[in-house]
């Protein structure tokens, strides 16, 4: 297929237009000079000041600690409403159920944040870890719940039910056909929660408390102050992270081959 | 003859009065059959018939609204699939990607909790049996069409089942290997000495396989017998045409007298044995009818005279279309016989005939 001009250009300025700032702050951040917009000539000198930033550590372990219990937490959750969506057809409350489930999908993050912060603040719960944990969960249970019913829409019912003919109960049946025959969409799922959690400033912001500063809100704090090189590198590793992890999200769900 | 080879063995399914819909579609509406024990048995019926839903209820998946199933004398209507002593091979084989042939095969033993040296030893006998014994280790994506279906009869007959139920065996295979396969089969069965209960819409496979045929149409059997019963005497104009090729005829009846009737065709009258039957058709097999020269006629025949409307070469016979006052026949000359017999050209006048007998009463 041939591309018109107007098509090659738009797509040219498309790219750009996405990549280009990315690209931008990844090369400054190997500039030797400690002007943002002055190019002194390479150095890793910024790399290596990162890890000699404590507060910048602090947070980035506060970060994976909670990117990984949401994700956890999502996974478990939301693979259990997809199953009990896609099993059940017919429940009392289905269908207000599996809109309740693909709402916060939609939801401005700053209504999510804003309403768990009311929440956490009637129960009268101090702020920090957990409750950042909690609220990452509730927002991205529903993006796990979508791949794992995805999935469990195009698995064709008749290797449970082969499963079940030759002499499986309804529960071994699950784990040892189902299960496994989904796992790569619930990694995908929990990958994806945990990406999303790791790179949320919003929600974050809202439900942090002392103590618990992420490394997005870090950054961001940081920034204020005036963006230094140090900021670009450490874009650059949090960019590269997540692309790495989307590249193994689209190789879990890349599409079966069914038998 | 009629059901030789099948009486006397004790019935091994009993399906009473079973329906079951599927909202406002009723897919199955009230079956009665028995298979016996050692019994190869086919459904056949054309694609909607009810052939798969029927089948799926003696596996246990899905409930018939009515009717009971008895499988050994016990009722098992209500039993759930992992506890029925019958084993399915899926259209679609369903074997599982995630395991290799070996595992696949092995699945339901181990579900039993066969013990491991035994398990490997059922196995190795079950892939040996359908010739896939060095393919063990394979994963089961990289197979062809007729190995992924073999390692599925295996995975089904390794857990010795009383009855094998075959949805489509062969439907995805193609036209070399699917003859092939069906000897094997065949064979197959008869040496494990289990029932078969195929699901087909293919009548040539059901003849060429099946001791007893059951002939669906809409949910309904239509007729069960052997190959040789449903082909030379089929009760209604349907089975007829759906099992080999009939000129099915409505004669003018003129009088019963002793199960015998006076009928006419074309206006040439001739006398037929009914039975007690009143009303019906009359079927008469291509083959069955005579192609002969103008002015021949042939004692104790019907003879009738016709026009060709069109020929068709079909390798092993030759197809006439052929008019005469009332009727459009079609009627099949053995190639073999062509140097010595007539062959007419399309447009011209012949006369058809064929024996009273060769008429097969069809009451419904
Ligand atoms: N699960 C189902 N839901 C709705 N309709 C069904 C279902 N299974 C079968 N049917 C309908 O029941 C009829 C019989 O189907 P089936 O038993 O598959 O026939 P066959 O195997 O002879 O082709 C068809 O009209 C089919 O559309
Ligand atoms: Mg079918």
């Amino acid at each position: 297929m041939r591309m018109s001009r107007f098509n090659i250009v738009s797509l040219v300025f498309g790219i750009a237009f996405l990549y280009l700032p990315i690209l931008i702050v990844m090369i400054y951040s190997f500039n030797a000079s400690k002007l943002v917009t002055v190019w002194g000539g390479f150095s890793t000198q910024w790399y290596r000041g990162l890890l000699a930033n404590k507060p910048l550590m602090d947070a980035t372990f506060v970060s994976l600690r909670v990117a990984l219990a949401s994700a956890l937490g999502a996974t478990i959750i939301g693979t259990m409403a997809a199953l009990a969506l896609r099993r059940h057809r017919r429940f009392v409350g289905r269908g207000l159920f599996a809109f309740m489930l693909f709402v916060p999908l939609v939801l401005p993050e700053i209504m999510t944040g804003l309403s768990l912060l009311l929440l956490f603040v009637a129960l009268d719960w101090d702020r920090g870890f957990w409750t950042i944990t909690l609220a990452h969960m509730a927002f991205t249970t529903s993006f796990v719940a979508l791949i794992v019913d995805a999935r469990l829409a195009d698995l064709d019912p008749s290797y449970e039910e082969a499963a079940r003919d030759l002499g499986a109960s309804p529960l071994s049946a699950f784990m040892r056909v189902t299960l496994p025959m989904i796992l790569p969409a619930i990694a995908a799922g929990c990958l994806l929660a945990f990406t999303l959690s790791l790179d949320d400033l919003v929600i974050a912001s809202f439900t942090s408390g002392p103590g618990a500063t992420t490394l997005p809100m870090r950054l961001y704090g940081q920034m204020r102050l005036g963006v230094t090189p140090e900021i670009n590198a450490a874009s650059t590793v949090l960019i590269v992270s997540v692309t790495l992890i989307v590249i193994v999200i689209a190789w879990l769900t890349r599409r079966h081959r069914q038998a | 003859m009629g059901t030789q080879g099948v009486t006397g063995r004790p019935p091994l399914v009993s399906i009473e009065h079973v329906s079951q819909s599927f909202g406002s579609v009723r897919a199955v509406e009230d079956v009665s059959l028995t298979i016996c024990e050692g019994e190869f048995f086919a459904l056949l019926g054309p694609s909607g018939s009810g052939k798969t839903s029927l089948m799926r209820m003696i596996a246990g998946f899905g409930e018939p609204d009515r009717g009971r199933i008895l499988l050994a004398g016990e009722d098992v209507t209500r039993v759930p699939p992992h506890k029925r002593p019958v084993n399915m091979m899926f259209q679609n084989y369903a074997l599982f990607p995630h395991l290799n042939v070996f595992e696949n095969v092995a699945f339901g033993l181990r579900e039993e909790g066969v013990p491991k040296p035994e398990r490997s030893a059922r196995v190795d006998e079950a892939l040996r049996l359908v010739q896939m014994q060095s393919y063990a280790a394979r994963r089961t994506q990289a197979l062809s069409g007729g190995q992924k279906q073999r390692v599925a009869l295996a995975r089904a007959i390794v857990k010795r089942p009383k009855l094998l139920l075959l949805d489509e065996p062969l439907a995805a295979l193609d036209r070399r290997l699917r003859e092939e396969t069906q000897e094997e089969l065949k064979h197959l069965q008869k040496s494990l000495g289990i029932a078969f209960l195929v699901v087909t819409h293919d009548q040539d496979e059901a003849m060429m396989m099946a001791d007893r045929i059951a002939v669906m149409s809409a949910g309904r059997v239509l007729q069960i017998g052997t190959p040789a019963d449903l082909y030379e005497r089929p009760v209604s104009r349907a089975v007829a045409r759906f099992i080999g090729d009939a000129n099915v005829i409505e004669p003018e009846i003129r009088a019963h007298l002793d199960g015998r009737a006076l009928v006419a065709v074309d206006g040439t009258p001739f006398e037929i044995a009914t039975g007690s039957v009143r009303d019906f058709a009359i079927g008469v097999r291509p083959e069955k009818i005579r192609v002969l020269e103008p002015y021949v006629s042939v004692p104790g025949s019907v003879t009738l005279d016709a026009s060709v409307e069109q020929r068709l070469y079909r390798g092993d016979v030759t197809e006439l279309r052929v008019r005469t006052a009332h009727h459009v026949w079609r009627a099949a000359i053995l190639n073999a016989s062509r140097r010595t017999g007539f062959m007419p050209e399309p447009g011209e006048r012949i006369r058809i005939a064929f024996a009273p007998d060769d008429a097969m009463v069809l009451p419904e």
